[in-house]
């Protein structure tokens, strides 16, 4: 349990701004790798700013801008000569609604594979299979491929957008809040696959259910307008914490 | 506790009414033991025999207070402070049960000695008063402590527990003379060892209780450590 961890992601004096408007101040956090990191707070902390900063999703917006360095392992993905797109390849993500293509289950996997690799066509299939069991999906599918992945049910879609995310296999996976559409066995499937994944993958989850946070992650990640309150151990946070503002949250208390 | 209401006042009701019914036990039980030890002392079976009758009122605290954190943790989750106070809690009437437990077992024993008329030498029982007083003294100021969250009074109350452990040796010294000076003493010195140890058990109950607040306050589990290594520890954060 405490054997030294290598750091996957690492953050520092991390800065942004919507505009002229400082969502972000000073972030330093270090996220070790095969570790659930989890970020909680209020709506409004930044918490999925911090998020969309990891795979640079704000540059395709005009005025959104980070300063600081965001080191994936040990290269900094805010230089200006970092390709974004193989930087999205390293870094998946899946968002609060689930989003798949439309089109079939198949092609909702192969779709972002085709456009890192060229598979024959038996290669293909067992990576799509391969992802889907990855996320727990396979059998719920297999015999229906072909299908529209639209007709899958919110948390089976959700899984798929997991598959989709992990068929191009990443090293770190973005989730914010992807369990808030779901009812609460899917979002029991979906914190299990989580465990799961953490062995493979690094996982950074946003989250607004806290005994969510204090079930899936290794790490928790306290924030409140814009700063980083507290980091530590997840058991730790959420017996223990060192902060006053934590203990407020993360009791129900006013703040 | 000073701490800021929760958002749900009923969250708040809920742990302020637990809290209050582990404090109402901890009454119970020290109106207990005081009355054990005075059956014992006065020979007063009628009193002996209402603690026993008693007894049963402190197992439905224990269960009814159970209820209620079971149901603050199924409900309403409660995460650090308030997950350390329900467990802190849930640990200390274990604790009160089985010091009121040890009350009855003082009173069993007052009738059986006054039946008896056993307890001629006023001698054997000395050592008892003393130590009923000291182990009582412990069980109120832990009960204050836990009421407060005083970790520094838990630690005071937890190092007399080594008082009271050696108050019960040299009473084990003392009586073992008696019977090797005069075989008729054994029964009664027995007795009064049987009563000794209990008490002895009732510091090593408030001692838990002491610990459990140490974890409340400080948020560290200080059970099977030195108590000086506890203090150092406390006053480091």
């Amino acid at each position: 349990m405490s054997e030294p961890q290598k750091t996957k992601i690492s953050v520092r004096h991390l800065d942004f701004f919507y505009g002229s408007n400082k969502a972000l101040i000073d972030i330093n956090l270090e996220m070790p790798e095969n570790q659930v990191t989890a970020f909680i707070g209020p709506s409004g902390c930044g918490k999925s700013t911090l998020l969309r900063v990891f795979n640079r999703m704000y540059s395709l917006y005009p005025g959104q801008r980070a300063t600081g360095e965001v080191l994936l392992d040990g290269e900094n993905i805010l230089a200006p000569g970092m390709d974004v797109n193989m930087l999205r390849a390293k870094i998946g993500m899946v968002f609060q609604k689930p989003t798949p293509f439309p089109m079939s289950i198949y092609d909702n996997i192969a779709f972002g594979i085709k456009l890192y690799e060229k598979l024959r066509k038996v290669e293909m299939d067992e990576r799509v299979e391969q992802a889907l069991r990855q996320a727990a999906l396979w059998e719920e599918v297999k015999d229906k491929l072909k299908t529209s992945g639209l007709g899958l049910s919110g948390g089976q879609q959700q899984r798929l957008c997991i598959a989709r995310a992990v068929a191009v296999q990443p090293e770190v996976i973005l989730l914010d809040e992807p369990t808030s559409a779901l009812d609460p066995i899917a979002t029991l499937k979906i914190e299990e696959l989580v465990s799961e994944l953490r062995n493979q993958f690094t996982i950074l989850i946003v989250t607004h259910n806290m005994q969510q946070a204090a079930r899936v992650s290794d790490y928790t990640a306290f924030m409140y307008i814009g700063e980083m309150v507290e980091f530590g151990p997840t058991n730790q946070l959420f017996t223990n914490p060192g902060k006053k503002q934590t203990e407020d949250y993360i009791t129900g208390r006013y703040g | 506790m000073d701490k800021e209401p929760h958002i749900s006042q009923r969250f708040d009701e809920e742990l302020h009414e637990v809290h209050a019914l582990v404090l109402a036990m901890g009454g119970v039980v020290e109106e207990q033991i005081t009355n054990a030890v005075r059956a014992l002392q006065e020979s007063d079976a009628e009193l002996a025999r209402e603690v026993i009758g008693r007894d049963h009122e402190v197992n439905g605290y224990e269960v009814r207070i159970e209820e209620e954190c079971i149901n603050i943790l199924a409900t309403r989750q409660p995460a650090a402070s308030d997950l350390r106070l329900v467990m802190t809690l849930i640990k200390t009437i274990a604790d009160l049960e089985r010091m009121g437990d040890k009350a009855s077992k003082i009173a069993d024993m007052a009738l059986a000695m006054g039946h008896g008329a056993r307890n001629d030498n006023p001698a054997f029982l000395r050592d008892v008063g003393v130590m009923a007083d000291y182990a009582l003294n412990m069980l109120r100021r832990a009960m204050d402590a836990l009421a407060r969250a005083d970790a520094e009074e838990a630690i005071a109350v937890a190092k007399g527990d080594e008082v009271l452990n050696q108050e019960y040796r040299s009473a084990l010294r003392r009586l073992i003379t008696y019977m090797m000076e005069d075989p008729r003493t054994i029964t009664p010195a027995i007795d009064a060892l049987f009563i000794a140890k209990a008490i002895e058990r009732i510091g090593d109950h408030a001692r838990n209780i002491c610990e459990y607040v140490i974890y409340l306050a400080k948020g560290k589990s200080v059970r099977h450590l030195p108590l000086d290594e506890v203090e150092q520890s406390i006053q480091r954060k």
